[in-house]
């Protein structure tokens, strides 16, 4: 691969400009020449007489053209479905024979264009969506891992089961998850999804299919969880899973931030609730949503812990903003934006066809249908900042000023995620280096509420957000694509070099996932 | 007002959730989604009508989407070249005395048994002539139909009827347009509206809605057979967003599989008899269960 040679000769110098950044302070150069199509005819036969079909006509190629993100713009020279571990193996013997770059994409939601192929093969691995095998009684289930979550928990639940953890979308695929993280509001108690996998199924980007856990090619195992699709394509999963149930769902309203974020660090330590999770309208109405599995951890919450927060029910927080805005005139407008978001938004996360008895039924129906009511649409910007419990409040503060300072109407949506000590796939990743039992992750989120933006206003929103995060050492939950011009200064040369070289290792012709970290 | 733009698509992926289509293939070119993403990312419509034809215009996708595109009108405007929301505003104004009518659809009326049943339970509905027969295939894409022929077809029908019992869902949106909301109703909902076939419904059934009929009004059925869950405690086929998955056993539908899809549909549900309201379903579901499959219209006594 040509374009690569200059990459393999060394490290991959710094750059006094890079497009992503409007600041004039110098970066790390994100994005160098692209491929532009050397090898493809012989790969694409290759792939033919393999039996595996490229699809090129417009309409195809259209359809991956960008991502959940709606900004980055890039569709594919052609795409292909995986069907099997064998299929993927093909795909990348021979990209790696002919200099071709493969893009995987699963429920193709990530926001910065990680898995937009610019060129070359879009590999959708949506074809492998099957659920290979559950055993009730250890409480786990084997799939394809281009399932989508949701599917996931279809079949499950024909045997009462349910997955563990997942992101609040329904269309994620189970694989894609396994690189990035997997964060659900339910991850205080249980952790990331990628903390809940078992054994994996991969293809290495050289094309040898091997099966990994932490007693089972363990190296290959922690490259490959959190590890952003660079080091092989996961195949199949092997997840935990558990007795379904219904959920018993309460809010808490705050007006501060602070007090509200303080009270969700505080039940996440007292393992208070099976469900913990922040979502605000601006920082004005702020909730603090709090669920449990059973009546008992229910009641249990209310006689411990319910008391010692500083939130209120609907009613009275109802009547302390009434006061607030009353004194505040000026701020009708607010007043009535928060009004009416809250009458449309709360009938849709109790609809009555999901209600038995009080509680949801199919929670993640319900809260993933109404994230896509109303916060989906043709453009989605959501950057994030992931802390230590000590930072977490400084850092969402100073980004609920940088949201203020952009956008008229925002939402912050905050959640825990409990740790398993120090993993080795926490290196570089979504979980910051200084956690230790705990991370906090915060999604900074626009109302666009059909406006429109320049890309260069949204991405100087972005930017501001990730500054933080590099003043303050945290991490995110999605820095490749778009947004890998902070990998450098948020992880330090060091590890990233580190990185690089094990990738490159593996990766000989980085041809893999190319544009999302690396290159 | 309905939305038949691709471009409000947020690439959410939700609609390929409750497709059979995507169920069995996996290919998203051929899913609503895909065909939104292709149309956004520069395809045009035309380059669309051949990944149309294994649509089995079920109307999940529509049904689920949260940005209220409407899938199933755009599915079969590229297939039929119909514009099928202008048919109700061509119509003429009523004039003769009108009366309550039956369609059947074609698998009703080719069932002369259940046919007879139907008849007897529906009591004052006359029967239909014909079962809009060139409309269906329009829509389903398996003959051409002009506008101006779709049009006085539906005058004819207009002229004469009042109020529609209509087994074919396809037809709901066109009649709903043209005879008003409350006048056309599903063959499953006027048969559930008789006392004695919703008591002959057992809590061991498993019935399946049919999906045409059950998203062309969703909105409102998802509560109704919702209501009729909780009162029999019956299952349903319905997945975790309630919509009705679709056997794929309707007329004119390529590409499914429909016993793959009703053995999906029966899978770790417990049941002991299988309800359907699609004549279609029965000859399918007698295929993959072993259990007594009968049609809503055979449950219960008649009046």
């Amino acid at each position: 691969m040509g374009k690569a040679s200059s990459l393999t000769a060394g490290l991959i110098e710094p750059c006094p400009v890079s497009p992503d950044s409007l600041k004039g302070v110098p970066r790390q150069q994100t994005n160098p020449s692209r491929w532009e199509g050397e090898g493809w005819e012989s790969f694409s036969r290759a792939l033919s007489e393999g039996g595996i079909e490229v699809k090129s006509d417009r309409a195809s190629r259209s359809a991956y053209a960008t991502d959940g993100g709606g900004i980055a713009f890039g569709p594919p020279r052609g795409a292909a479905i995986a069907r099997s571990a064998q299929d993927v193996s093909k795909v990348l013997k021979a990209a790696q024979s002919h200099g071709v770059p493969v893009t995987v994409r699963g429920g193709g939601l990530t926001t910065e264009g990680e898995t937009v192929s610019y060129g070359g093969l879009q590999l959708d691995m949506r074809g492998m969506g099957r659920v290979l095998s559950i055993d009730p009684k250890g409480l786990t289930a084997r799939a394809e891992a281009g399932i989508y979550w949701h599917s996931f928990a279809e079949t499950l639940r024909r045997e009462g089961l349910d997955y563990l953890s997942a992101p609040l979308n329904m269309t994620s695929s189970v694989g894609g998850t396994l690189g990035v993280g997997g964060i659900d509001i339910n991850s205080p108690r249980l952790g990331c999804s990628a903390d809940q996998c078992v054994s994996m199924k991969v293809v290495t980007p050289t094309g040898d299919i091997v099966e990994c856990s932490e007693r089972e090619n363990p190296e290959l195992f922690e490259r490959v969880l959190l590890g952003y699709g660079q080091f092989g394509v996961i195949a199949e999963a092997t997840m935990r899973i558990r007795p379904y149930s219904h959920i018993r769902l309460h809010y808490f309203y705050y007006s501060s931030l602070r007090c509200a974020m303080e009270d969700l660090v505080h039940l996440a330590r007292q393992d208070a609730s099976d469900y913990l999770g922040i979502l605000t309208i601006m920082d004005q109405a702020v909730n603090l949503l709090v669920a449990f599995d059973s009546p008992e951890r229910e009641r249990e919450f209310f006689s411990r812990w319910a008391g010692s927060l500083r939130g209120y029910g609907e009613a009275g927080f109802t009547l302390r903003m009434g006061a607030r805005y009353a004194a505040r005139p000026w701020k009708f407008q607010e007043a009535l934006y928060l009004y009416n978001r809250k009458r449309s938004l709360l009938p849709d996360l109790s609809p009555e066809h999901h209600m038995e008895g009080g509680l949801i039924a199919d929670r993640t129906v319900v809260f993933s249908r109404a994230v896509w009511k109303y916060w989906g649409g043709q453009q989605m910007v959501i950057p994030d900042l992931a802390t230590s419990e000590e930072k977490f409040v400084e850092a969402v503060l100073r980004g609920n000023e940088v949201c203020r300072k952009y956008f008229p109407h925002y939402t912050l949506y905050c959640v825990g995620i409990k740790l398993n000590g120090r993993k080795e796939r926490y290196e570089m990743s979504c979980i910051p280096p200084d956690a230790l039992d705990f991370a906090y992750g915060c999604e900074f989120e626009p109302m666009l509420e059909g406006n429109t933006y320049s890309r260069d206003y949204l991405q100087s929103f972005k930017n501001e957000i990730y500054d933080i995060g590099v003043e303050m050492g945290t991490s995110y939950y999605r820095f490749g694509g778009m947004m890998k011009g902070y990998i450098r200064r948020a992880f330090g040369d060091a590890l990233v070099d580190k990185h690089l070289a094990m990738k490159r290792a593996a990766d000989p012709s980085m041809i893999l996932n190319p544009y999302v970290i690396f290159l | 007002m309905k939305n038949t733009n691709y471009e409000l698509c947020n690439a959410c992926g939700v609609c390929n959730l409750s497709c059979p289509l995507w169920r069995q293939t996996r290919d998203i070119t051929i899913t609503a989604g895909g065909r939104a993403m292709a149309v956004k990312g520069g395809a045009h419509m035309d380059e669309l009508k051949p990944l149309m034809k294994q649509c089995a215009l079920c109307g999940a996708c529509g049904a689920v989407c949260p940005m209220g595109v409407d899938t199933v009108g755009i599915a079969i405007r590229i297939r039929s070249g119909l514009d099928i929301d202008a048919l109700g505003k061509s119509m003429p104004a009523s004039g003769a005395a009108k009366k309550a009518f039956f369609m059947p659809g074609i698998a009703l009326r080719a069932d002369k048994r259940l046919l007879e049943r139907a008849v007897s339970l529906f009591g004052g509905h006359r029967l239909t002539e014909d079962d809009a027969e060139p409309l269906v295939a329009a829509i389903e894409g398996r003959q051409e139909l002009s506008q101006s022929e779709a049009v006085k077809y539906m005058s004819r029908l207009a002229e004469s009827a009042e109020k529609l019992i209509v087994a074919e869902g396809l037809l709901h949106r066109i009649f709903k347009d043209i005879f008003g909301e409350g006048n056309v109703v599903g063959i499953g909902e006027a048969l559930l509206g008789i006392e004695s076939v919703r008591g002959g419904l057992r809590p061991d059934d498993l019935y399946i809605i049919d999906s045409r009929a059950f998203h062309a009004d969703f909105k409102r059925l998802v509560g109704y057979y919702d209501s009729l869950r909780r009162d029999i405690g019956m299952t349903m086929n319905l997945d975790l967003q309630r919509s009705a998955s679709a056997s794929g056993a309707a007329g004119g539908v390529r590409g499914i599989d429909a016993g793959a899809q009703a053995r999906w549909i029966i899978q770790g549900r417990n049941f002991r008899r299988i309800v359907v309201e699609r004549v279609e379903d029965i000859a399918v579901f007698k295929a993959v269960a072993d259990a007594e499959v009968v049609h809503l219209a055979e449950v219960g006594g008649l009046r």
